[in-house]
Parts: C-alpha cells; structure tokens; sequence
C-alpha cells in the first residue's frame, strides 16, 4: 500500500510541475504588461518602461526566466509581485488561511448537509418533501452565483443588520475571544452562500448515487435477511452510495479554490480566488506562479485524498486496483 | 414542461413586443419598473427586457446544451475509457484529469481571447465544454469500476458479452444518474458563466442579448433593477427543472429495461 | 463656488483644532476608507495607482503643496510644507527652498537638504522605474548648499517650473543610502516606508487593510484623526453596502449613478467638485494592422467630422451620468486654468451628417449599411471590459451611429488584451478617458506627435497635425499666462476641428462620507490632502473612533452611546 501511495505522490508531483510549467509559459505568452495599470494614465517614457520590466527580468527569453525562477524555488522564494509591492510569499501566506477558513467552513457544512440531504433523498424518492427539497436545490443552482451572495448581503447584512456586510473583521474590534466571535459572524453569510451552492451540488450526486443502490442485489439481499431498515440505509446502501460524493470532493475541493472568486469578491474575504484572477488580470507574473503553485498543490492532494477514501468507502475497488 | 421553453425558444421572437437591441430612449425610458407596454421592464439602455429574454433563449440554450453536450461526451469518454482499460492508460488519463482540473481555467481563456478576438457563439460554447469535462470524467471513472465491479456486469464479461454492446446495454444506463446529475448542474451553472466569462470579452457580445448579460446588465443592483436580474433568473430555474424532468425520465426508464 | 464656501464655513473649525495643542490636539476619530482595488506602492515615486497615490501623499510631505484654487503657473498659491519658503534665483533659472527645521522623518531624524537631493535621485534614476520622471523633465539638478537649503536647478524658463520642484518629494537618505542601485521597489524601506507626513505607517495586509496613525508632534501639527485605514473592497456593490451600513466611513469616487442613493441615507454625506477625468471616442489615423498605412476610414477628416456630427453627445452623456457630467470641449477639463469652454464645436445633426456621407459617396445599402464601392462603413470601438461607463457608452454610441447607417461593433476585452492592442494601434476606434492634472502639459503625450509627446507613447491613434504640436509647444513654453492661454485655445480649436476624436463627456468628482466628519475644506483633485484636518465632535464619534493611546475619559464615554449610529439607515 505504501508502495502504491508513494507512486501516486510521485505522479502528483508531477501534475503540479507541469501545470505550473504551462502556466509560467502562458502567463507570460498573454498580451498585457505587469506594470500596465501603473502607467496607463501616466507619461512614463518608453525607456523607463523597459528598463523596468528588465529590472524584475521579464524582457528574457522565458526560458532563462524559467531557469531563474527554479532557481529561486529551489531557495524557497516565489518571487516579487509588482502590483502590490510585497513578496508573493507574504501576498499567499496572507490569503491562504483566509481560504482555508472559508472553503473549510463551506466545505464541512456543505459535504455533510448535501450527502445526508441526497441520501435521505434517493432513499425516500417519493415522498413530498424530497421532491420539494430536490426542486429547492435545483433553484439554487440556477440562481447565478453573484445574485444569491448580492442577496444575501443586501438582505440578512444590509437591510436587517444581522451580519456585517463584509470583510473578516471589525476594524479596531475586540481582541481575545471577543473578536474570534467577531470573526465567526463575518465569516456566516459567505459560507453559508458557498455551503448552499455546494450543498445542491452535492446533495443531487448523492441522491442519483443512492437511488442507483436502492434497488442493488445486495440491499434487497441484506433486506431479504431481515436486517432492519435503518441499518441497511446506513450500512449498507449510503456506505456504496458514498463513491460518487467522495469522487465529486476531490474534484470540487479545487473548483471552489477558483470558483470562490465571486463570493471572496463581494464578501471583500480576502483568499486565494480573488487573489489568482486580479493576478492574472494585472499580469502580476511572479504572484500568478506562486498561486499556481499553491491551487495546484492542492487539488492533487484533494483528487488524492477522495481516491484513498473511495478505497476505503467500496473495498471491491482495491482488488480491481491490482 | 420543456415543450413550453422550447416553444419559447423556437416561436418566441415573432412574439417579441420589440426589437432587442432598439433603445427606445435611454433618457427617459431607462431602467423602467415592469409595465403594461413593458412586461419584463427596460434596461438601463430602455430596451425591452421581454424582447430580450424572448431573444436571447435561443443563444443562452444553445450555447448551455452545447457546452454541456461537449462536457458530458468528453467526460465520459475519458473516465470510461480509463476505468475500461485501467493501468497505464487509466494512470495516464486521471493525470491528465489533474492537470486540466488544477490548471487555471481564466489563463487559458485569456489567452484564447487575446489571439483570437471574439469568438462566435459556437466555439465559445465549445470552449466551456472543453474545459469541464473534468469532473465528469472523475465521476465517470468511478462510477464505472463500480459498475464493472458487479455481479451482473462481471458475468456479462464472462460470458463474452462483445464490448460495444457492453458499453452500450450495460454500462451506459448505470452511468445515467451520474451523467444526468452531472449534465443538470453543468447546464444551471453555464447561463451565468457565459455572462460571468463576459469580463474577459468572450460571450454574447452587445448589443445582442442572452440570459446572462440581461442580469449583468443590472450591475450589481440586484434590488433596484430587480426585474432585470428576476425574469432571466425565472427561465434559468424554469429550463433547469424542465431539464431535470427530462433527465429523471430517461434515468428511469432506462433502469426499468435492463 | 462649493470651494469657497466649503472654506468659510471651515474657518472656525480650524481654530478649535489648532487651539488644542495641550492634550496632543487629538480630537479622536479613525477613518476607514473603503478602497476598490490596494496600493500598488506606497513611496511617491514608486506609486502610480490611486490607492497608492492616496496612501504615499498621506505618507510624505511634498516640498510645497498645490494650493486650493490649484494655480500651477509659477509659484502663486503654493501652500509652505516641508519648505517653509522659498527664493527664485535673479535669470530664475534656481529655486532654492529653505527646508522648515521643525520637520522630522517619523523615526525622529530631522529632515534635511540632502533628503530632496535623495528625492530627486530617486527619480531620476531610471532604474527606479518612476512614473514622475517627466514631471521633473526641467530639473537640471538638485544641491544641498547647507543642511537646510536646496536649490533646484533648471535648465531653461517654462511656466510649471515651480510644480516640477514640488514634484520632487523629499525621501530619507539615511535609511535608503546603502541601498544598492535598482532595489528600492523591493527593500524594505518601500513597503514599511518612514516618511514625512502627518500620518505614519502602522500596517500592510496586502489585499486586505493598510493603516497609517497620526503623527505626534508633526512641524504642520497632530492631525485630528488618530487612525487611517484603507480597508480592500473589491465589489463597488460592497464598498457602498459597507458605507450604508456604517462599516466604512469614505468611499471615493462615488459613481455618479450613486449619488441619489447616497443622499438617502442620513449618516452620509456627498461631497462633489469639479472632476479631473474627461472621455472621449478616439479614432485611429493608422491602419491596425500596418502603422505606415493610413486608416482605410479615418484618415479622411469629412468622415471623422460627419460620424462626430452624427453623435448626440448630450443625449448619451445624460443617458450614462443623468446630470453628474457635463459637455467636453475638447481635450481637456474645466478645472485646469487653460481650459475653454467657447471651442467652437461641430454640433449634433443627423440629417446633415446623412447628408455629408452621402456626398462622400457612401450611400445606403439594402441591409441599412452605408458602403461606397465595395467598402461597408463598418468599423469596431475597442474598449476594456473593467469600464461600466465606456461599456454603456460603446453601446449607445454603437446604436447612434446605426442611425445614420453606420455598423459598429463592440470589442470589449479584458483590460491587459485591451491595453496592448491599444498601445500596438490595433484598433479601429476607442473609448477612452484621460485623467488629467491642474497642468495641461498632459496633452503633449495624449494627442501630440512623438515629436513633441517626450517618450510617452498614449497618442495611440497617432494624430498628427504639426500646427496643433506648434501650438501646444508655443502654449506649454509661454510664461504668461494670458499667452499660454491663446496658444493653447488654438489648439483646442485645431483638434476639435480635426474631429480627432468625439468628444463624450466631462465626469464630475463625488465622494460619499460618514456625516460624523467635520471637513474644513473638499479638495476635489485630491480630497485626501486635508484628511489631518478633519474633526469629529464628541458627541458623535462611535466606538472606533476612540484612540488607544490618546483616549482620554470623554473619549470613551463618548464612544459607548454613540454606538447606535452604526445602525443601518433605512
């Protein structure tokens, strides 16, 4: 086992080289200029334009830059990010806990709600309240993303007051446990509009995945044993049904990394979506590789984690590994 | 349910009260509350806002099926190819399913946009789908081990059922109510994200209307110009169910003949 | 006008400040302003963002300080900051400032003459990158004759001599001495800068908050304010939600779209002046795709005037801006003291401007198109995504111009893609907007030919008329002011019969603030230079606004009942 883990994290390794190699390449291939909306309304002299970007080194061909920048890995720097004047590795270290805090939050309340939500769902097909639920979810997912977290800041923030309308804190609030309290208010209407949206997301794979085991030979087998309704719902039909939804993590963990952008954005929650995309959009080069870098990381060791879990969820699927 | 959005969407121009991209006067015309004259309102242009829903399902709908029709076939074909031939060949696939999947969507579209202009509905649509088959493809995967796995599909292999017809009388109608979930919130999510990928200047360009750009199109003033964000909403949520009728047949009546 | 009476109603609110100096002159309050986008660099050299501007002026003090009439003509009306006076040489060809002894870097240094020596190097030195390196294009050299004396040394007269000195700032040269050359923009000195101002640098969290405190024993007084902080809010949508509800005290520039919604709230207050920001339709002389080429529609002037003709820009300004904008004239803004609002314009005809395309033998097809042979009267305005106003305006124009059979397509891209295709000249047409300053030397990059534009390269539509450059130079060389003027009205005058571009609209400048701020005076250039100088009274201030440091009992007393303020208006 450890053998096979082992390979796989080598080949992880791999997908995070190539993809940050891609992306140094393309970053660099799109038109634009790092230091563009600096100068866009200024009369910089086209020698000092160029004597800058040759300052940070991006008039090289991009494969001495390329060379530079494993170099710099290498010694554990990612670089200069010229749009906010800071190292990249400050830039990230700063927006990555924000992230974690908020995808982990969204996450938890959205995994556990959508798959209980789904299985009771495709266990109970019929009953009015699944369906009333199921429909719920589809209107959910049909509501553009930036229209449900408008909402909710202009109605449960704005209008009654009950949260603050952005941000992860009060400015000058309270310290200790005062302000961690503080922290978790803010920290409620965004993930509660990400948990929503991932809940629905959810709760429909889970649901098609049990209403695929519902009928299965070996439920109506352990049934046919006489053993008792709910320890084959839980045993028996949401263990298999799992599969699905613990595929769907590892590849959602990475799409909400990117795919919180609107919401980070209209919350003002300062992490890693927001952060990548005005990189990308500004041509900060440096800091588009670090984040790269960091997404990247992540969505191998979340395709990574759900494959191991589905193995542990459908042991059949270990003998097929072999 | 989706005879009515599709009625809508072949018939519904000639039933357009006006032109969709006519201003009838941005001074005093604009961003007008729903009316007698104007059902759905006017935008912030004073063009009305039903002639531009009326118009701009069929692009919104075409570019949303498109996408999704591409996503869901790639999907497939990856995941169930891998799972099917498994070793080297699955190996190489999931990891190439990690690689698109960590890789920055936003970069690649950029760069599309930059070298190409705009791009015509089409290709736009097949741009989304090509860059999100990855889920499908993971789910696919998975769920075709499963599938392999069982006692009914072990046996049919045993027997020499030949592979097409496997594929075709066996393990397609298992992958269906991954493939509808998968299909109904890809296509929920496309409306939005043509209007959202707007930014990067690919998308419906104006003055053409879609869904999306309708509800852009109100600027973030979701509650002063609410009927420009509600209506479009409404036949997103409207298709979307009917789309999901549609699946939750075919899933079922697929389950029902083995 | 506002000015104006914005400064009489201040002038007693100033003497309260300044009569206070006893307790630290500390009158409480932090301002929290809610900003779009972070600081892209925080020393004034460096910066070129307005956030950053904003940051790196509260940060240091200028030499002196374009007064409120913003006169930039000579040295009338400039305000004594870091130079507590000044003397022109005999030819004037040398100013000498005699730096005020009183001023200290934040860590207690004195400031001295050397400093603006380091000013000047620091800019001058093109390794730095700084984006003021044309501002101090007539800057021979700068000496420091004794501690407190630096003379400014020029190589001939010209009429923004004075501001070209101010631009200047002076930077600490004990702290950036050692630094090796063309590593100023990654030390540590630039991101924790120790400056001059009355605020200093507490903290950065980039992307997120950035905050500066009042300095103690500052040589032009305490600021009342205690505490600034910038608080990133990337959502326009958000940044006023924050404002409504109480979370944010400033948000600046406040579309014109949003005043009305402003002025319902009771705890806000909209500030407004004139604005600095003028747009237009620029065409393009060149082929896009071959600069040597001319362009195979605007290098015919008769077209470019009829399509200008065919535009009803009051329409289009009302229909983005209701009344929050006024008419352009041309390539410039009211506030700047050249401006000229009597530039004979080509006025709004449709029928005549059908009737000049017909007899350029464009004539009108079966799908409503003009064409003349096998040419269509087709062409695109290029425009960048980030741009609300220039969306809408892309679209109406688009619509005004269909009118009269004109095919207009919209090519909207994402800002990078926009912005090299415009400074690659691909493009047939483009919305733009320049941001000008008090001085008009601006237009020499913005429509001048590379003759005269100094390296800047912004006349991307390469208009070329060397009567308008002669003008432009003869007007930006005059001492007088009553010549520059007619230099310059001349050329005003030959652009806008060129119909170089169409001229859109003129914004004004509006900001909305917490009611609870007493503002002396609203500078609209720059409304964050009399920051120090805004108050609170006692009974208003809300929990934030009482100092750690400075609060006395009253402060907090104070603080406690005024809580209720924070609740959201209706």
């Amino acid at each position: 086992m450890s053998r096979v883990l082992l390979g796989r994290l080598g080949q992880a390794a791999l997908v995070v080289v190539l993809v940050v190699c891609t992306s140094f390449v393309l970053i660099r291939l799109a038109p634009g200029d790092p230091f563009a909306a600096i100068y866009q309304s200024q009369e910089v002299p086209a020698p000092v334009r160029a004597q800058l970007r040759s300052s940070f080194g991006f008039d090289d061909p991009v494969p001495v830059q390329f060379a530079r920048f494993v170099g710099n890995i290498a010694r554990g720097e990612f670089g200069w990010s010229v749009t906010l004047s800071s190292p990249v590795s400050e830039v990230i270290g700063r927006a990555l806990p924000n992230t974690l805090l908020l995808m982990g939050t969204a996450f938890f309340f959205g995994l556990l709600g959508g798959a209980a939500l789904g299985a009771w769902q495709g266990w109970r097909p019929r009953s009015t309240l699944s369906r009333v639920t199921d429909r719920l979810g589809l209107l959910v997912l049909s509501v553009p993303e930036f229209v449900l977290a408008l909402l909710l800041m202009l109605g449960p923030a704005l209008a009654w007051g009950l949260f603050p309308v952005a941000g992860m804190r009060q400015e000058f609030g309270p310290g200790g446990f005062a302000g961690f309290v503080d922290l978790l208010h803010h920290l409620v209407l965004p993930a509660f509009a990400l948990s929503l949206i991932l809940m629905a997301v959810v709760a429909r794979h889970q649901r098609a995945a049990m209403l695929g085991v519902r009928d299965a030979e070996f439920v109506r087998a352990a049934r046919a044993r006489g053993v008792p309704e709910n320890r084959v719902f839980v045993r028996h039909a949401l263990r298999n049904a799992l599969v699905p939804v613990l595929t769907l993590t590892g590849v959602l963990l990475p799409a909400l990394f990117g795919g919180a952008v609107l919401v980070e954005k209209i919350f003002a929650w300062p992490g890693m979506g927001t952060t990548t995309v005005d990189a990308v959009l500004s041509r900060d080069y440096h800091l588009v590789v670090g984040c790269v870098v960091v997404s990247s990381i992540c969505v191998v060791i979340g395709t990574l984690l759900a494959d191991l879990a589905v193995l542990w969820a459908d042991p059949r699927l270990r003998e097929t590994q072999r | 349910m989706l005879a009515i959005v599709l009625a809508v969407t072949v018939v519904g121009p000639w039933f357009a009260p006006f032109s969709p991209t006519e201003q009838l006067d941005p001074i005093a015309m604009a961003s007008m509350p729903p009316s007698f004259t104007h059902p759905f309102g006017t935008d912030t242009f004073s063009r009305d806002v039903l002639s531009r829903v009326l118009y701009g399902a069929r692009v919104s709908l075409g570019i949303a099926t498109l996408a999704v029709a591409v996503a869901l076939s790639l999907g497939t074909l990856v995941g169930a190819t891998a799972a099917l031939v498994g070793g080297r060949t699955d190996l190489l696939l999931m990891r190439l399913t990690d690689t698109a999947l960590a890789f920055p969507r936003i970069l690649l579209l950029l760069l599309l946009v930059a070298s190409t202009g705009s791009l015509s509905a089409p290709t736009f649509a097949l741009l989304i789908g090509a860059t999100g088959w990855m889920t499908t493809a993971r789910l696919v995967r998975q769920e075709t081990r499963r599938l392999l796995a069982t006692e009914h599909l072990r046996s049919a292999r045993v027997l020499g059922v030949p592979w097409p017809r496997l594929v075709r009388r066996h393990l397609l109608p298992g992958l269906l109510p991954t493939l509808a979930a998968a299909g109904t919130i890809a296509f929920a999510a496309a409306v939005p994200l043509e209007a959202g990928l707007s930014f990067l200047g690919l998308g419906v360009q104006p003055p053409d209307p879609s869904w999306g750009n309708i509800i852009t199109g109100a600027e973030s003033r979701v509650l002063e110009r609410w009927w420009m964000v509600l209506f479009p909403t409404l036949c997103i949520v409207a298709t979307v169910l009917a789309a999901n009728v549609v699946a939750e047949r075919i899933t079922v009546e697929r389950r029902r003949r083995p | 006008m506002r000015l104006l009476r914005s400064l009489a109603v201040a002038l007693p609110l100033v003497v309260i400040a300044c009569g206070d100096p006893s307790t630290g002159g500390s009158s409480g309050g932090t301002v929290i302003i809610g900003s779009p986008a972070d600081a892209d660099a925080l020393l004034p050299p460096l910066a070129g963002t307005v956030a950053g501007l904003t940051v790196s002026d509260l940060l240091f003090d200028r030499l002196a300080e374009i007064g409120p009439e913003l006169n930039v003509n000579g040295d009338s009306g400039f305000m004594p900051h870091i130079a507590e006076r000044w003397s022109w040489s005999d030819d004037s060809l040398a100013i000498s400032f005699s730096i005020n002894p009183d001023a200290r870097w934040h860590d207690g240094t004195p400031v001295r003459a050397v400093d603006v020596v380091m000013g000047f190097n620091v800019i001058r030195d093109t390794l730095n990158g700084s984006q003021l390196i044309a501002d101090i294009g007539g800057v021979d050299s700068v000496v420091a004759v004794d501690s407190l004396t630096a003379v400014v040394h020029f190589a001939e007269r010209a009429a923004e001599q004075f501001l070209a000195a101010t631009r200047i700032t002076p930077l600490p040269a004990h702290l950036l001495r050692d630094l090796a050359p063309g590593t100023l923009r990654t030390s540590d000195e630039a991101r924790a800068p120790v400056g001059s101002g009355r605020f200093r640098f507490v903290e950065w969290r980039p992307r997120q908050r950035l905050e500066l405190a009042a300095v103690d024993g500052h040589y032009r007084g305490r600021p009342n304010i205690d505490r600034v902080v910038f608080s990133i809010t990337p959502e326009p949508a958000t940044g006023l939600a924050r404002m409504w509800a109480g979370e944010s005290d400033v948000w600046a520039p406040l579309a014109p779209n949003d005043v009305p919604t402003a002025e319902q709230y009771d705890h806000i207050r909209v500030y407004s002046g004139p604005g600095f920001d003028y747009g237009f339709l620029a065409f393009n002389f060149r082929d896009r795709r071959n600069d040597n080429r001319p362009h195979p529609l605007f290098a015919e002037r008769e077209l470019r005037r009829a399509l200008t003709m065919a535009v009803d820009r009051d329409a289009l300004r009302e229909a983005i801006f209701g009344d929050a904008a006024m008419r352009s004239y041309g390539p410039f803004t009211r506030p700047q003291n050249t401006a000229d609002t009597t530039i004979t314009q080509i006025p709004f005809n449709r029928t005549a401007a059908a009737k000049t395309l017909d007899s350029l033998g464009w004539r009108v097809g079966d799908d409503g198109i003009r064409r003349r042979g096998a040419q269509r009267l087709a062409f695109g305005i290029l425009i960048p995504t980030s741009s609300t106003v220039r969306n809408r305006a892309s679209v109406l124009l688009q619509e005004q111009l269909r009118q009269v059979g004109v095919d207009v397509t919209i090519e909207s891209m994402e800002f990078g893609a926009f912005y090299g295709r415009f400074t690659a000249g691909d493009f047939d047409a483009t919305i733009g907007g320049w941001h000008t300053t008090p001085s008009p030397g601006g237009i020499r990059g913005t429509w001048g030919s590379p003759a005269i534009s100094r390296g800047a390269d912004q006349n991307a539509g390469h208009y070329l008329n060397p009567a308008f450059d002669q003008a432009v130079e003869a007007g930006l060389g005059s001492i007088d002011p009553a010549q520059r003027a007619a230099h310059l009205r001349r050329a005003y005058q030959i652009i806008v019969d060129d119909a170089a571009a169409i001229w859109l609209y003129e914004v004004r400048n509006h900001a909305a603030v917490h009611e609870r701020f007493n503002i002396p005076s609203w500078r609209s250039d720059a409304w964050w230079l009399t920051l120090g100088d805004w108050t609170v009274d006692p009974d208003k201030r809300l929990p934030r606004d009482a100092a750690p440091r400075t609060g006395t009992d009253a402060d907090s007393a104070a603080g406690t009942e005024a809580g209720a303020a924070t609740e959201p208006a209706p």
